[in-house]
């Protein structure tokens, strides 16, 4: 009570319960951190304590607070340093109705530099995939490596940016916007229109209607306009050829699906021919068998001479190794056996050509190519009892030899005494690419040096790399012309000589048609913003004429109508049929259809048959020939900057990165030379150093490299790939010669390992491989199969009870007599499935990350072996080998018969590889996604997990698409039916190969062929129980000249 | 020295402990190294150890920064030099309980001046192997958790029909009870150190590692019991723990590993490969620390003789694989041998079978057994032959398997070499930091074999 009275006032009125005396004192109470405290029913600490600490505040910690300190410290340690990025996902305000997210949406459009439709995928906003339009008669839905691999080029952080200039003979590049640019160039133009007017638009061949027909537009503006088209890689041979022949240069569509004969004669029409993926499935038709009709079974019958090895004559029945530049005497040799000596055709009466074909008598010829003569009889037997069934093709720049012309008017003479012609030849219905001469470009260049150009826009092509100045002089005729624009993609060899240089939008950002074929009209449309500041060739003409600076001649109502290209084009081609509804139903099928007149035989010139065939020697200079081919992948260079096709492997050579130069290993023994050996390659005075890949099959006095390696300024990918072999083909006479060149090859003593994906050849007599003859298949369809009858799966009993399937088995069949080894699949699996590009050093130490490779096998002798290609890919064993080593269950079976990596568990011990009898499981060795640069992550498919380094992945069978076609059959309230899963592998087969679904669905493709007898398992001694079965490749040969790649071999049966 | 008696059957034991040493002489030459400061070549052997060790720590750190495609690893070959390293070490790591434990219940009493050091070299071998596993799986700081069975609510639970789990169960028991055998072996020497203790830092540290040892009898009996149930657990292991790590390898699939020979050949390797490490760190730590008398040629030759028999069981296990390559039918395996002798890896395969079959023949002659350098010499290329050997296994069965699209050549970078020397270097700091801190020889063992202190001038 004491303590009360000191208290001051009266108007404290103590607690009536207390629990310390010192509440009973005012201070107590009006003491503010106290106040503070007094609403606090809990506390933490002793209210001591906490009192305690308050007053210590200005003078340190408190033990207690210093240890809680020390410990949460300790404790933060262990966390990141920097607070993870905040990204938040904004919902759209206003939902665009076509855009679900976590939902695909497919566009149809069209690739420009092929002309195939395409449907591409996209996922908010960006495109993830490409795959061909079932719509489009061309591809039907399928596409090629180079296609699917477009899509990659989007994203390239090496595409120009905007627009800019340069200095002549700088290497900067100054950057200028868009509207200054064209002040400038405008400037220029004016003063050019009201001069001589001499404008030049060099470009690839256009095969859009609506962008031929703006140029002309912009052309009008001058007096003297013309457009130019080149590309280093065209058939004008064939063209000239079927002019020669038949007075219209066409290039003709061969119609593989009705030939029960073809004879290629250096043609890579299933592998680089500009329309070999439509070949190669009407081809695969034809080759396409199954037991339960082996009584009606047919098979077409394939002949190749070729001077390189491509993925064609490794699909050949009978693939015959020649010199490069014996192609057309060859050709002769055989019109002469067909008409002269075995006195066929309709032309047996022409005197004219029974004369031009006197000089190549089959025997003569036979002994100076080096081959069989009995060969060539056969042929023109074969040929002539197919009569009107038949293909003879050639073309492509292997066949660009000094006498290509030549060679395709006497394989017309072929198809037209074969009755092929107006048949299995479509010269009517046939494809719209013949631009793009040598002949053009040659005049062009003649213009530019005498000073006649004065200006030049080059879009597109790229003649500076592709026809260098050591060939045709075109870098240096540039300097003669006052004005030098170039729009195109990337800051390239012809860029570096340009005065302004234009980015372009790659075709996914932009609009646009193509009539690749005649009659057939896709279109393209965007289907992303511009991802950089750039503007579309179309739309830069668009501008330079709306500017009112210059004024179209023809077309002026159609450019000043339109706001800009999209407006152009559809105002064009609404012009087809009128109407609003008509450009939204083209725009979504992509493609319009305006029918075209049925074939019809077209009669021969004889005449100038004749006088096309005058200039042929009846023998060659002897000596080792080059040849020059295009690769699957990497065609003339235009993608070189692309890794995917940079790490695709060759299906021949299976190497990656560069080209080289194939030898035969007589010649290497010569020359003393052995893989990775760096040799001179030197061509009239040109010469190139290449590394040797010995390939088995080529002829001794052939040497083969590919074109499109050795960019000098490509981007970071293509600069330093390879050699660039543009300087060894002459330009002569108007044609570019890519064979037969003359060549001297010289040993350097330097080596260069060359990254291969696969190095040993032979199957060791394995039964990996099933192959037998055409007759053998008709006594037994079964006889193939390797394995011993007592070790096969169904016959073996499982000790253990095996899986259960209650609903779906997942299973695939692979055709070996379909698949052409063109790797289409393996980018596709690529781009589907977020596979990384590891870099040709990873891939010369084998760390490729492909999930389906091809593995190429030989069989036969190595002067002329036969090849087989066997797609392999995780099998989804039943026994998995893998599932049984991983010790913390990564790897595991689901219910459908797949077996599932799970990323997230996995430690990486790679034991589950090591255990792979397929080796098909792929290890993250590095972090390949962080070389993913700028935009190029944004190629990235959001269903599929991108991995990170340390962990093991391998083929899901496309497990997203699964799980999308049963959400899709879900929510239609249905099953899954047959045909709803497609693999990324399979859509894209050209020749449909690969065949996915239900094995629990006996109804179903896959399980049909599956249950086939010349369906075999690889491996299937190893009681794997793999879901995939491959179907055993039947050859259309005789058996007695046929070793079953050793499957007599007893000691391959256990 | 034997001593003639009547009865020709009753067997003399050779004199174990040589030089007339007492009781008195094993502690003071034993505990010496303990009780002073380590000499300069001492400092130096431990200087070069640390090196190593820190080369290979640095290049492992930078393999972990950047991953294991710093190494020579590539498809098909996902296993290599680590997985070969593991094996060695664990191999290395069984003469030690092979000779304290089995050696110990078969009454072999000369093992007792062998035991301690060989101990030791098991245990750190141990941990040596144990570093490996980790370190070459893709992501090992899941690794070291993911491996081990503990509940956890995300339910995820490890694969018990892995032999890699075998492992982890099987090395980290191993490795347990060998510290737990050699722990107490030490007992009664750390008494004996605590003792002599004139340093109070030493007396503390010693009196709390003897665990209050007073050595009466009592105690001792206690103690002896203890120490031989030890031993009765630890021989099973010694047999376990190598046919564990060998179903790494015959469990799979893959030709070359897929064979039934496998637990009995490498427990055969473990031991040949075991003994040779002890007698190459023997004959340097006799010689270093002057213990010749207690660690005899006799001992040597003995180990010696072993080392020659397991080499010829070894060979014998090449020989018997070939056969069966042959005699089974299977082309792969066939193909498998012949491709190990004559394939691109011959190389590899003739080192293993000259230092492993032919070079211990030497030791068919009591010269060359007795022989220090020639020990030593051939010692050294049974290590080496036996790193071969799992070289052999590992490398050349993977990369040529099945599919000869994807064979490929295996070539170890420098990462895999640095990261194996960094191993030895670990190795030999805890080995030479165990010759300083603790008796090398079991004093009290070896007291027990040496003729008791009664009467001056023994017998």
């Amino acid at each position: 009570m004491q303590q009360m009275d000191s208290n001051k006032g009266s108007e404290f009125t103590p607690p009536r319960h207390w629990v310390g005396v010192e509440e009973l004192s005012v201070d107590y109470w009006s003491d503010p951190s106290k106040i503070e405290k007094r609403g606090q029913e809990f506390f933490d600490k002793p209210i001591e304590t906490i009192e305690k600490i308050d007053q210590l505040d200005k003078r340190g910690l408190a033990r207690r607070e210093f240890l809680t300190l020390m410990g949460a410290s300790m404790a933060m340690a262990g966390f990141a340093c920097a607070r993870r990025p905040v990204h938040k996902i904004i919902p759209y305000v206003v939902k665009p109705e076509e855009i679900t997210p976590g939902v695909s949406t497919y566009y149809s459009s069209t690739c420009p530099e092929t002309g195939v439709g395409l449907l591409v995928k996209t996922r908010d906003g960006r495109p993830v995939k490409l795959e061909g339009n079932p719509d489009d008669p061309f591809n039907q839905g399928a596409l090629s490596a180079r296609s699917q691999a477009a899509l990659l080029n989007l994203y390239d952080p090496d595409r120009l940016k905007g627009a800019g200039s340069r200095a002549r003979g700088s290497e900067r590049l100054e950057s200028k916007e868009f509207k200054d640019v064209d002040t400038e160039i405008l400037g220029k133009l004016k003063a050019i229109a009201s001069g001589s007017g001499r404008v030049r638009v060099l470009s690839h061949p256009v095969m859009s209607p609506s962008t031929s027909e703006l140029i002309q537009s912009f052309l009008s503006c001058f007096a003297a306009g013309k457009h130019v088209a080149y590309q280093p890689l065209n058939d004008t041979d064939v063209s000239s050829g079927q002019a020669a022949s038949y007075g219209a240069p066409v290039l003709p569509r061969y119609v593989f699906e009705k030939a029960d004969v073809v004879l290629s004669l250096g043609s890579d029409f299933l592998g680089s021919y500009s329309g070999a993926v439509e070949a190669a499935a009407g081809w695969a038709k034809r080759r396409k068998l199954k037991s339960a009709d082996v009584s009606k079974a047919t098979l077409s019958k394939f002949y190749c001479f070729e001077s390189g090895f491509s993925v064609t004559g490794a699909n050949a029945d009978e693939r015959i190794p020649i010199r490069s530049g014996d192609e057309t005497r060859l050709a002769l040799a055989i019109a002469n056996e067909l008409i002269v000596r075995q006195k066929r055709s309709s032309y047996l009466g022409d005197s004219a050509i029974l004369s031009a074909l006197a000089p190549f008598k089959p025997e003569v010829v036979a002994k100076e190519v080096g081959i069989d003569p009995a060969m060539i009889s056969r042929v023109a037997q074969d040929l002539w009892l197919a009569r009107g069934r038949g293909i003879v093709i050639a073309g492509g720049p292997q066949t660009q030899t000094s006498d290509g012309v030549a060679l395709q008017i006497a394989v017309n003479l072929l198809n037209s005494a074969l009755e092929n012609e107006g048949s299995t030849i479509d010269g009517s219905n046939c494809y719209n690419r013949t631009q793009g001469s040598e002949a053009e470009f040659s005049k062009l260049i003649e213009e530019m040096n005498a000073g006649q150009v004065d200006a030049l826009v080059v879009w597109g092509t790229n003649p500076a790399y592709t026809c260098p100045d050591v060939v045709s002089g075109f870098e240096k005729a540039l300097g003669r012309v006052g004005l030098v624009v170039r729009v195109g993609t990337h800051d390239d060899e012809t860029a570096r000589h340009a005065d302004y240089v234009l980015g372009e939008h790659h075709f996914l950002e932009n609009w646009g048609d193509s009539e690749a074929k005649r009659g057939v009209i896709t279109l393209q449309q965007p289907v992303i913003a511009p991802i950089h500041a750039t503007r579309s060739f179309e739309d830069t003409l668009l501008a330079w004429m709306k500017s009112g600076v210059i004024t179209p001649k023809s077309g002026a109502a159609l450019v000043s109508a339109s706001k800009d290209w999209h407006g152009y084009l559809k105002a064009r081609v609404g012009q087809i049929t009128p109407g609003d509804s008509f450009w939204e139903t083209a725009l979504q099928k992509g493609v319009i259809s305006k029918g075209v007149p049925a074939p019809s035989a077209r009669r021969l010139n004889v005449s100038a048959t004749v006088s096309g065939l005058g200039g042929v020697a009846p023998t060659s200079q002897p000596g080792v020939k080059l040849v020059l081919y295009s690769k699957v992948s990497m065609g003339d260079g235009r993608s070189a900057n692309n890794g995917w096709l940079q790490e695709m492997p060759d299906p021949i050579s299976s190497i990656t990165w560069d080209n080289y130069l194939n030898i035969s290993q007589k010649l290497a023994s010569q020359l003393k030379v052995k893989d990775d050996d760096v040799v001179r390659v030197t061509s009239e005075g040109q010469s190139a150093e290449l590394a040797v890949k010995i390939q088995p099959g080529l002829h001794e006095d052939s040497v083969s490299a590919a074109l499109g390696y050795g960019r000098r300024s490509g981007g970071r990918v293509a600069n330093g790939c390879g050699q660039d072999l543009y300087g060894l083909a002459p330009l002569k006479n108007g044609r570019r010669v890519f064979a037969g060149l003359p060549v001297k090859l010289e040993k350097t003593g330097r080596h260069y390992r060359l990254a291969s994906t696969q190095w040993h050849f032979v199957t060791e007599n394995r039964p990996i491989i099933n192959d037998i003859t055409f007759k053998e298949f008709k006594k037994n369809p079964a006889q193939g199969n390797h394995t011993d009858p007592h070790l096969r799966m169904d016959t073996v009993p499982s000790m253990w009870p095996e899986h259960k399937y209650p609903g779906h088995k997942w299973g695939m069949a692979i055709d070996l007599n379909s698949c052409t080894g063109c790797g289409a699949c393996v980018i596709a699996c690529q781009a589907e499935n977020n596979i990384p590009i590891v870099g040709r050093d990873q891939v010369r130490v084998s760390r490729q990350m492909h999930w389906i490779r091809i593995d190429r096998y030989y069989s036969g002798s190595p002067e002329a072996p036969r090849a087989v290609f066997q797609p392999m890919l995780c099998q989804h064993c039943d026994n998995a080998p893998c599932e049984t080593v991983c010790p913390v269950l990564a790897t595991v079976h689901d219910n459908e018969g797949m077996n599932v990596q799970v990323y997230n568990r996995c430690v990486g011990t790679r034991y589950c590889q090591n255990n792979c009898p397929y080796k098909v499981r792929r290890f993250n060795f590095f972090d390949h996604w962080k070389a993913y640069e700028g935009p190029m992550n944004l190629v990235w498919n959001p269903d599929i997990t991108v991995r990170t380094r340390g962990i093991m992945e391998k083929c899901t069978f496309c497990l997203q698409r699964v799980r999308a076609a049963k959400d899709t059959a879900k929510d239609q309230g249905r099953k899954v039916k047959d045909g709803d899963v497609v693999t990324a592998c399979q859509q894209t087969c050209p020749t449909h190969a690969i065949t996915f679904g239900d094995l629990n669905d006996k109804q179903a493709e896959v399980a049909k062929m599956t249950a086939d007898p010349l369906a075999f398992r690889v491996l299937e001694v190893t009681n794997t129980r793999p879901a995939i079965s491959y179907m055993t490749k039947v050859r259309n040969i005789e058996p007695t000249e046929h070793g079953h790649g050793g499957h007599e071999e007893k000691g391959a049966h256990a | 020295m034997s001593v003639q008696t009547a009865d020709p059957t009753h067997y003399i034991e050779e004199k174990l402990v040589t030089g007339g040493k007492s009781y008195a002489d094993v502690n003071n030459d034993v505990a010496a190294p303990v009780e002073k400061l380590p000499p300069l070549r001492w400092w130096i052997c431990f200087g070069m150890a640390l090196s190593a060790f820190g080369l290979g720590a640095i290049l492992a750190g930078i393999m972990f920064a950047r991953g294991l495609g710093v190494l020579g690893l590539n498809q098909p070959n996902g296993w290599g030099v680590f997985i070969v390293n593991f094996v060695f070490w664990v191999g290395i790591g069984h003469a030690g309980t092979l000779i304290s434990a089995i050696l110990f219940l078969f009454r072999q009493k000369w093992r007792t001046a062998i035991n301690r050091s060989a101990e030791a070299m098991t245990i750190f071998a141990v941990m040596t192997a144990l570093l490996f596993p980790l370190i070459h799986t893709g992501r090992p700081w899941y690794a070291a958790i993911w491996l081990l069975p503990y509940p956890n609510q995300r339910q995820l639970w490890v694969n018990f029909r892995s032999p890699l789990l075998w492992d982890v169960f099987a090395v980290s028991t191993y490795f347990t009870v060998s510290a737990v055998f050699w722990f107490v072996g030490l007992i009664p020497d750390l008494a004996a150190i605590r003792d002599r203790a004139k340093n109070p830092i030493r007396k503390f540290i010693f009196t709390i590692l003897s665990l209050g040892w007073r050595g009466s009898n009592k105690a001792w009996s206690h103690y002896e019991i203890a120490y031989l149930i030890l031993a009765g657990l630890s021989t099973p292991l010694v047999l376990s723990v190598h046919t564990i790590v060998s179903f790494d390898f015959a469990v799979s699939n893959l030709p070359g590993w897929h064979t039934t020979i496998f637990p009995p050949y490498f427990v055969a390797g473990a031991i040949f490969s075991g003994f040779a490490m002890v007698v190459t760190l023997l004959v340097i730590v006799r010689e270093v620390f002057g213990l010749k008398h207690y660690i005899t040629l006799n001992h040597l030759e003995k180990m010696n003789k072993i080392i020659m028999a397991t080499g010829m069981m070894v060979g014998y296990a090449y020989a018997c694989e070939f056969f069966i390559a042959w005699y089974s039918g299977n082309p792969f395996e066939r193909f498998a041998f012949i491709n190990r002798a004559f394939g691109p890896y011959w190389w590899a395969y003739w080192i293993m079978a000259s230092c492993n079959v032919l070079i211990p023949q030497v030791f068919w002659f009591k010269k060359f057994r007795t022989s220090i350098p020639v020990m030593f010499v051939v010692s050294l290329f049974v290590n080496i032959g036996m790193w071969f050997e799992r070289f052999v296994i590992t490398v050349t069965s993977l990369h040529r398997d099945f599919l000869p699209s994807s064979w490929r050549y295996y070539v170890p970078t420098w990462f895999d070499w640095g990261i194996t020397l960094g191993s030895f270097g670990w190795f030999f700091i805890w080995f030479l930091l165990f010759c300083r801190l603790l008796p090398v020889l079991a004093m009290a063992e070896v007291k027990s074999v040496m003729p008791e202190p009664h009467g001056k001038g023994g017998h």
